[in-house]
């Protein structure tokens, strides 16, 4: 057993360090809000890319790292310590991963390429305006056609997807939804005719879109996973992506307690530092302890992916979501309250990472559903 | 031990909310019911009809203009007016400098900026927060010298709510530095048209200008605005905290908004079943209601105690800290409601519909970001707690 870094995990994550850092997505002062131009315009991708990060989860044949899960959550985490913008999480993250665990996936297989040398971002549109986390609960339908499909609907939030040139879309080949059967899933070009995509910003800065599609014609070859029966895979997709939503939050927290811990002893009030006050003394211990659980909770995540027991993954999934959803969301709310006004400042660090924290328990499945699976789990 | 409302209360209570019915704005109802937060156009124009009516500032005395409400009274009323959808009326002047220039103000003060408080004609806001001087608010450092005619300030406030809108400020300034901290403050009125004052907006975590930074460039201000007497000002600040009874507790609104959060539960489906039938869910909403009832109870203990002369006690800073946690855990619920919508930026001007989402979808996350303040201003929890430990407990 050992917990620690390895030397090429210590290499790539001071890489990271430097490269986020030096792509200023951490300054304050570039804060994105509502409708403002996304991520990715300063050439931070083209570093990532040039790093070799979109290759980290493919095997060596094609150029890649065969990085384990545990190696990339690790850098996972360097996104949310420097509130990069960069949509990491699903077009490496996720995308990876989930074409490791579909190898013979044929749909999947023509992204192959494009991945590991960076130059397609997918985003995985399975969210819509109603069904919240349930991912059978969806509106939007696949009508079989002599050649292949036409897709009616539309998705909500999707992360990345302001970057992306394919989507992942989720919709039923039959039945109204809410049954397991009948979903399905499909590739689409961004340029593809009857999609309209409405980008838009979260709360946290990162970006997002809306879609919306109708009379939108693919064929057969853009179906991933058996007809009718992608509930597996969307399952999948959703705790890949709520594991990489996790890594980055626990950077996010890393960063939220250095800022905390920081104020704490420059402040200083009644003529004296505020962290000389046992109040937020014991609550900054509080957060600390909170944090080292939060990473616990990560990693056992991460090895539990790579034994790709799918009962276990689940279980740890919803942990650290369940988690990070109650816990650390409490504990960033302690930051701000710690801070005072200055923590309620746009202008200040502290609030873009508490926001990164409330993304990460909203997206893919917020802490009450995870602890609904967790409890189903434990009757199973 | 009576809690029931008398018939005197109760024929008060159809008073009012027949006053709402007839004259609440649809525009202003609307607001409140399709989640978006009402604006400083909204609650002005709302103070100005209460005053054509003469229920503007129900607490003052009748000689100035006042309800002359009782407590009780000034209760039903907030909370009616919340239910109904209306906006709250801004404190600075109703609640905060008005009764303390009642108190202590000259008559010509009292001349001069009462009626206009009163008419919304005159907005105010409170230059108490320095940079430097948060928590600790007697380590204040703007500097006030005076000299022949009046008052030379140099200095800053900061988080000053609305300044934007302000025509008048009051603040605690420095007069004497030779003695202890609190000794040497003064109250002035300062007209924030003054030359040399310069007002910079502060953005805040929900995207909103609710506050600002002041600066005073040696800012002349009259000697007969100085209120009451110099270097007295720690003690009419220590006036103006405690004088607020009625709508500290926050009950009105809170009911208020519990009733959002419950119709957002009722139209948000979770497993084909509406949220609000969710097993889980709804016992985090009767956790709420259960919190929400003993604070009305509490409320109604504190008021009912103050109108039979007692003291307000301790109950005041307790109901204050209670107040704003549930504010907060409502605004929590109604984010948590909005399941993976909530992660998407809003704006107030941003209709939601459009983007075919429900018009909830923000309001939670944007009340989540916003209410962090609630603990902060206006006496952070850790220091009310502080000084409950102190003067209450005697700790």
């Amino acid at each position: 057993m050992d917990f620690s870094m390895n030397d090429e995990q210590r290499m790539l994550s001071d890489s990271l360090d430097r490269l986020l850092a030096d792509c200023g997505h951490s300054d304050p002062r570039k804060t994105v809000t509502a409708g403002s131009k996304a991520g990715g315009s300063n050439g931070a991708w083209q570093a990532l890319c040039e790093l070799g990060l979109p290759a980290m989860p493919f095997s060596e044949e094609v150029g890649g790292m065969n990085a384990s899960a545990t190696d990339m959550v690790m850098a996972m985490t360097a996104f949310g310590r420097h509130g990069s913008l960069e949509p990491a999480i699903v077009s490496i993250f996720v995308a990876g991963l989930l074409l490791r665990e579909y190898p013979a996936d044929p749909a999947l297989a023509t992204l192959k390429e494009s991945l590991v040398q960076g130059d397609a971002k997918v985003a995985f549109a399975l969210a819509e305006t109603t069904g919240r986390y349930e991912p059978t609960r969806i509106a939007s339908k696949a009508e079989r056609t002599g050649t292949g499909y036409i897709l009616s609907g539309s998705k909500a939030v999707v992360l990345g997807g302001d970057e992306a040139d394919r989507f992942l879309i989720s919709a039923n080949t039959s039945g109204d939804g809410g049954e397991r059967p009948g979903l399905s899933l499909f590739l689409v070009d961004r340029s593809a005719q009857g999609l309209t995509v409405i980008n838009q910003r979260l709360i946290d800065g990162r970006g997002a879109a809306d879609l919306h599609f109708s009379g939108l014609a693919i064929g057969q070859d853009a179906r991933v996973g058996p007809d009718g029966r992608a509930i597996d895979m969307v399952e999948c997709i959703n705790d890949i992506a709520a594991l990489g939503l996790a890594a980055d939050a626990l950077g996010a927290v890393e960063r939220i307690n250095s800022l905390t811990l920081e104020y704490l002893q420059m402040r200083h009030q009644f003529g004296r530092p505020i962290g000389s006050f046992q109040t937020l003394q014991h609550r900054m211990v509080d957060m600390v302890h909170e944090y080292e659980h939060l990473k616990s909770l990560v990693y056992i995540a991460a090895a539990r992916w790579n034994s790709g027991d799918v009962t276990e993954r689940k279980r740890s999934v919803s942990a650290v979501k369940r988690f990070l959803g109650t816990r650390s969301r409490a504990a960033a709310a302690d930051a701000i309250q710690m801070h005072g006004a200055i923590g309620m400042t746009q202008e200040y660090e502290l609030g873009r990472c508490v926001k990164r924290v409330l993304v990460a328990d909203m997206l893919f499945g917020n802490a009450d559903h995870h602890v609904e699976r967790l409890g189903a789990l434990l009757c199973a | 031990m009576d809690l029931s409302y008398s018939k005197e209360e109760e024929a008060f209570r159809l008073e009012v909310r027949l006053f709402l019915e007839e004259n609440l704005p649809d525009d202003m109802s609307g607001s409140f019911r399709s989640f978006k937060r009402h604006t400083h156009e909204q609650s002005m124009r709302w103070h100005r009809i209460l005053y054509a009516k003469g229920w503007v500032a129900p607490g003052w005395p009748e000689e100035y203009g006042g309800a002359g409400w009782t407590p009780v009274q000034q209760y039903i009323f907030e909370e009616e007016a919340m239910l109904a959808g209306a906006p709250r009326l801004r404190p600075f002047a109703l609640k905060m400098i008005g009764p303390v220039l009642q108190k202590f103000g000259s008559p010509e003060q009292k001349e001069r900026f009462l009626p206009k408080m009163l008419s919304g004609e005159e907005y105010w806001c409170q230059g108490f927060s320095e940079p430097g001087s948060g928590s600790d608010l007697a380590s204040l450092k703007t500097r006030a010298l005076r000299d022949s005619d009046g008052y030379i300030v140099n200095g800053s406030k900061t988080w000053t709510t609305t300044a934007q809108h302000a025509n008048w400020m009051f603040a605690l300034v420095r007069t004497d530095t030779e003695v202890k901290p609190q000794a040497g403050i003064s109250m002035l009125l300062i007209d924030m048209a003054a030359p040399g004052l310069e007002v910079r907006p502060i953005r805040t975590i929900d995207g909103d200008h609710h506050v600002n930074e002041v600066f005073f460039d040696n800012v002349r201000v009259p000697a007969d605005h100085l209120v009451g007497e110099e270097n007295r000002g720690w003690d009419y600040a220590k006036f103006l905290l405690s004088n607020e009874r009625v709508s500290i507790a926050n009950v009105g609104q809170s009911k208020a908004e519990f009733g959002l959060l419950l119709s957002i539960a009722r139209r948000e489906m979770k497993n084909g079943r509406p949220l609000i039938e969710d097993p889980h869910f709804q016992s985090k909403l009767a956790d709420l209601e259960v919190l929400l009832i003993a604070q009305e109870v509490t409320n109604l203990r504190m008021l009912s105690s103050t109108q039979l002369g007692g003291e307000i006690g301790a109950l005041s800073s307790f109901l204050k800290l209670r107040g704003t946690e549930i504010q907060q855990r409502i605004n929590e619920l109604a984010m948590e409601a909005a399941g993976p919508l909530g992660a998407a930026w809003f704006t107030r001007d941003e209709q939601d519909g459009e983007r075919g989402v429900p018009d909830y979808a923000g309001y939670g996350t944007h009340g989540w970001l916003f209410s962090r303040a609630f603990t902060i201003f206006g006496g952070s929890s850790e220091i009310v707690k502080s000084v409950a430990a102190k003067h209450q407990l005697g700790l």
